[in-house]
């Protein structure tokens, strides 16, 4: 969880400890669409794995991506 | 100057390991720029016929790590035609130094991309003439209209077509029609100083074209290079940017054993260390071949090693697989010194600066340490394997410059034979029989398309000895050329030891005037290399000969101090010039020419076209 976290802080310039599962696209003003696929980037780097184009459009908040990565077979704990 | 201090601490911070650093990292130093001075900004423009956006930001940050202080114009999504044809466009008030054109080949064959055989063969082959010259008129514009230069992308080949192993059976094929493009842009170009053709479709191979494009990217956002790439994309830019802006490198300082070749001489002895045809012994050979190629296109080779002089000397001259000699060194320092002394030396030996070093060496213990004492120097992180060398070598863009002279190609040979000449110095008695002995003959001519570059890169480049520091262009000195008014000549110089190339270059101007003709020295040169070799006097009296000639009475000599031409200070004094103004930095010397024969040192040999 640590390294979604930090991910998705970088990418959204807010802090880390402001961040939880259900912040989504909705309270986060730097979440527009260029910023969102950079976090798809930025996972698919950190996580080695490549998110289909309907997992890309579907990330609506951090619990999004945790169900995604999931189903990719990592676990963040 | 903008604040250097400043620029390092905002650079000091920066750690950049993904995409996303790159953007907050750009946003600081956009932040940072308010605070710098106005001072010269490299100003870049960036046309692309998609989503590039990151490209700038990453560009921006890897500019300002190597205090390069940029400024951008990023041309609106998919404007980039518009923004260069229209001459009202802020494109054109921008002023850019450097235009980079990033065409891709989806957007520029639209639907064809996808039916390419939809059209006729003959079809195919107009289609790709005219849009050959669309991209031609588009860098002909920016050409004409700005003083920039550009980097123009070539085309990425399909790795598809629908005709499948039919496809290079078409009399025009889809395949064929990139190629023929990217061909055509290659001639188009090759002959123009300003324009370079970014070889796109081998990068995207180095990559690997399917990694380089996400499919899913382009669906959503119209992005062709994947994001995680942007840095490598920049990095080729860096490569053109550092050469135009003289950051470029030019020595190559290498450590020995395990480097350039496997095992420890000390150790093995000659016969033991791995070199010459073998699985172990190729990946030096080859690295040794590659350094040798670039020894060719001037690069200086030097030796920092920590050996018995011995031991390497055997090496040097019997190994039969040593590909790099003796006479490929201009520097060497085998010893038990530590290896930033050594560096430092060979520094001081070439005269050259600490920033235009690479160092390599297998031991990281070795690179660390230079690294850390000498940060100015660019250390090669060489991997484990030895194998790897020569293509980790490879990756380095810093030997890049915008063009290549005669002379440039020479360097590593002129250095290399500056140090046999340094050494025949030490064992000649005096420094008069050294003059003699070197048997020198200098070449001069008056300047023709064929010299004009270098003469127009020596005042570019030389700050010792040169009497004004003016600095031209090949323009102005065509300029010169034509108006007639001007004697331009050019010193060729060599020796026993080899060919300095030019190394001396002279601009007058003959200023008719009433009373008395005068001659003015507009500009006097003379490169480090061949400092102290009495080819000032000869050159100046070459001078004296052709004024002489022409009828002029007197000789005007101007020297503007600056910090470094010292060695230049008291040259016309001690030539039986008199000090007829001063002012501040500048002086203005008379010689009255009258009876005066040209006197050439008799262990000179001089020729003149």
């Amino acid at each position: 969880m640590k390294r979604l976290l930090k991910i998705f802080s970088k990418v959204m310039g807010i802090k880390e400890v402001l961040i939880t599962e259900e912040t989504s696209k909705e309270d986060t003003p730097a979440w527009d669409s260029f910023n969102s696929l950079m976090l798809v980037s930025e996972i698919e780097s950190a996580f080695n794995i490549k998110f289909s184009i309907q997992e890309a459009v579907s990330i609506k908040s951090v619990k999004d991506i945790k169900n995604i990565l999931e189903k990719h077979g990592i676990i963040l704990i | 100057m903008p604040d250097k201090n400043n620029i390092k601490n905002i650079v000091d911070k920066i750690a950049v390991e993904s995409i996303a650093d790159y953007f907050s990292a750009d946003k600081k130093i956009e932040q940072a720029k308010k605070n710098i001075p106005d001072g010269k900004r490299f100003k870049i423009a960036i046309f692309s016929s998609f989503t590039a956006k990151g490209v700038k930001e990453v560009l921006n940050v890897e500019c300002f790590k190597l205090g390069i202080i940029p400024e951008f114009f990023v041309s609106d999504y998919k404007q980039y035609a518009q923004d260069i044809l229209d001459k009202n466009s802020s494109f054109y008030s921008f002023k850019s130094d450097l235009a980079i054109v990033f065409i891709d080949t989806r957007s520029l064959l639209g639907e064809n991309f996808f039916l390419p055989y939809q059209i006729s063969d003959a079809k195919r082959k107009k289609d790709i003439e005219e849009k050959f010259v669309e991209l031609k008129s588009l860098a002909q514009t920016i050409l004409k209209r700005t003083s920039a230069r550009i980097i123009f992308h070539n085309f990425e080949t399909p790795l598809y077509s629908p005709l499948g192993i039919l496809e290079n059976k078409q009399k025009f094929g889809f395949c064929q029609a990139i190629e023929e493009l990217n061909f055509k842009l290659r001639e188009l170009f090759k002959n123009n100083s300003r324009v370079f053709l970014f070889d796109y479709n081998s990068f995207s191979s180095k990559i690997g074209k399917n990694r380089l494009s996400d499919p899913k990217m382009y669906y959503l956002a119209d992005i062709k290079v994947n994001l995680e790439y942007l840095p490598v994309l920049a990095r080729e830019y860096l490569s053109y940017i550092k050469a135009m802006l003289s950051l470029s490198r030019k020595c190559l300082v290498l450590d020995l054993d395990n480097t350039l070749w496997g095992g420890i001489v000390g150790e093995d002895g000659i016969e033991g260390i791995k070199l010459g045809p073998t699985p172990e012994g190729r990946p030096f050979l080859e690295f040794q071949k590659y350094i040798l190629s670039l020894f060719n296109r001037g690069i200086i080779l030097a030796i920092n090693s920590s050996n018995n002089q011995n031991d390497v000397s055997k090496v040097l001259k019997e190994h039969p697989y040593m590909i790099l000699k003796e006479k490929h060194f201009a520097a060497m320092q085998i010893n038990w010194n530590n290896k930033i002394s050594n560096m430092r030396e060979i520094q001081k030996q070439l005269n050259i600066g600490l920033d235009s070093m690479v160092f390599i060496d297998d031991s990281k213990v070795n690179r660390e340490m230079i690294k850390e004492a000498i940060p100015e120097v660019l250390v090669v992180d060489l991997p484990q394997d030895p194998s790897l060398y020569a293509r980790s070598l490879m990756e380095i863009n810093d030997f890049n410059t915008i063009g290549l002279t005669k002379e440039d190609k020479k360097r590593g040979r002129m250095y290399a034979s500056q140090r046999e000449r340094e050494k025949f110095k030490e064992v000649a008695t005096d420094i008069e029989s050294y003059l003699k002995n070197l048997n020198t003959v200098v070449t001069f001519k008056k300047a023709d398309s064929f010299t004009i570059p270098r003469i127009a890169q020596l005042t570019q480049k030389t700050n010792q000895f040169n009497m004004t520091t003016r600095r031209y262009i090949e323009e102005d000195i065509e300029k010169f050329l034509k108006s007639n008014d001007y004697l331009v000549i050019s010193a060729k110089v060599e020796d026993k030891f080899g060919d300095n190339g030019i190394a001396a270059a002279a601009v007058v101007e003959k200023t008719p005037e009433i009373a008395k003709k005068q001659w003015r020295i507009d500009t006097f040169l003379l490169s480090c290399r061949v400092i102290g070799r009495a080819i000032e006097k000869v050159m100046l009296n070459y001078i004296i000969e052709q004024a002489k000639k022409e009828g002029a009475e007197m000789l005007v000599g101007e020297f503007i101090a600056t910090s470094k031409n010292d060695p230049a200070k008291d040259f016309y004094k001690n030539n039986g010039f008199n000090l007829a103004e001063e002012e501040k930095d500048f002086q203005k010397w008379h010689f009255a020419i009258g009876k005066k024969q040209a006197e050439y040192p008799e262990f000179i040999k001089v020729l003149k076209d």
